[in-house]
């Protein structure tokens, strides 16, 4: 099985089979990683996009010192806020329809939590999703955000805090 | 021995494992005699499951994404055959576009690719 890093250099030569491979592998934690911070499905569905296509189009520039996984975090959290501040300058039409929802399994527990997330700051949910979701250490989740370590300790702080205070 | 705000501050990471053993070590030996400590190790790793619970629901665009991105890659092959090294050989490339076969192929002369067989790139 060809590594993420062997992918990435036949995809800068425009080989489509590693295109695919790569976007099967990624696809979902890409999609899930927009979600947590946009919170609309429909947006997080053009982040998946547009991150896939900056890949393909920026293969050649990924530099091996850092992980594959990190690297296409990394532009998808770049798309998700060009995404919210072009929403917010009103330059796209926002879905008010197209929220977050699960109506399966606990239900009530589900709308809590979502809720919870909602009134969070989306720096703290992305940290959140790094550290919880996707197992980033420190270390990783201060490089793939741009902030000191300290900054990702103290961020993930105040999320817990305002999580906790928003599900009591 | 780390005091009860170093432990604090390292426990999401101890929770999900993503942390240097060493470290790992010291806040366990803190976790075993610090029932406040205990119990914030516990309150964050039901945040944790409750998270990723809500995190994992729902399904994902996937094929739709996919059948878009392919559109949007107009010079990407699904099928690749490389000839000859790296310094003089031929690449012969197909791809599917709307149900029609599309074939080009590079000379490849020490490194660089000519296009010999269909349109150039972009063009």
């Amino acid at each position: 099985m060809r590594s993420d890093p062997q992918l990435l250099s036949r995809i800068a030569n425009e080989d489509r089979a590693a295109f695919h491979l790569l976007f099967e592998r990624h696809s979902e934690r890409i999609y899930r990683f927009a979600l947590s911070i946009t919170r609309r499905p429909h947006l997080a569905e053009e982040v998946l996009q547009e991150t896939m296509m900056a890949v393909w189009k920026g293969a050649k520039r990924f530099k091996e010192r850092s992980k594959v996984t990190t690297w296409i975090l990394g532009i998808a959290k770049n798309q998700a806020y060009n995404l919210l501040r072009r929403e917010a300058r009103g330059e796209r039409l926002p879905e008010t329809e197209d929220r977050v929802s699960d109506p399966a399994g606990d239900a009530e527990l589900s709308v809590q939590m979502e809720r919870a997330l909602d009134a969070l700051p989306e720096a703290q949910r992305e940290a959140l999703h790094l550290v919880f979701y996707e197992y980033l250490s420190v270390k990783e989740t201060a490089e793939l955000l741009g902030i000191p370590e300290g900054t990702v300790k103290s961020r993930m702080y105040h999320a817990r805090q305002n999580l906790a205070k928003e599900l009591a | 021995m780390m005091t009860c705000e170093r432990v604090r501050e390292w426990l999401p990471w101890y929770v999900t494992g993503s942390i240097d053993f060493e470290i790992a070590a010291r806040i366990t030996a803190h976790l075993r005699d610090c029932d406040a400590c205990r119990t914030e190790f516990v309150e964050i790793a039901q945040l944790r499951h409750r998270f990723s619970a809500a995190v994992v629901e729902g399904s994902t665009p996937k094929a739709r994404v996919w059948k878009r991105l392919r559109a949007e890659s107009p010079d990407a092959n699904d099928v690749r055959i490389d000839l000859g090294s790296f310094l003089i050989g031929l690449r012969l490339g197909i791809a599917a576009r709307e149900h029609r076969p599309k074939i080009h192929g590079d000379l490849r002369i020490c490194g660089r690719n000519v296009r010999i067989i269909g349109k150039k790139k972009g063009a």
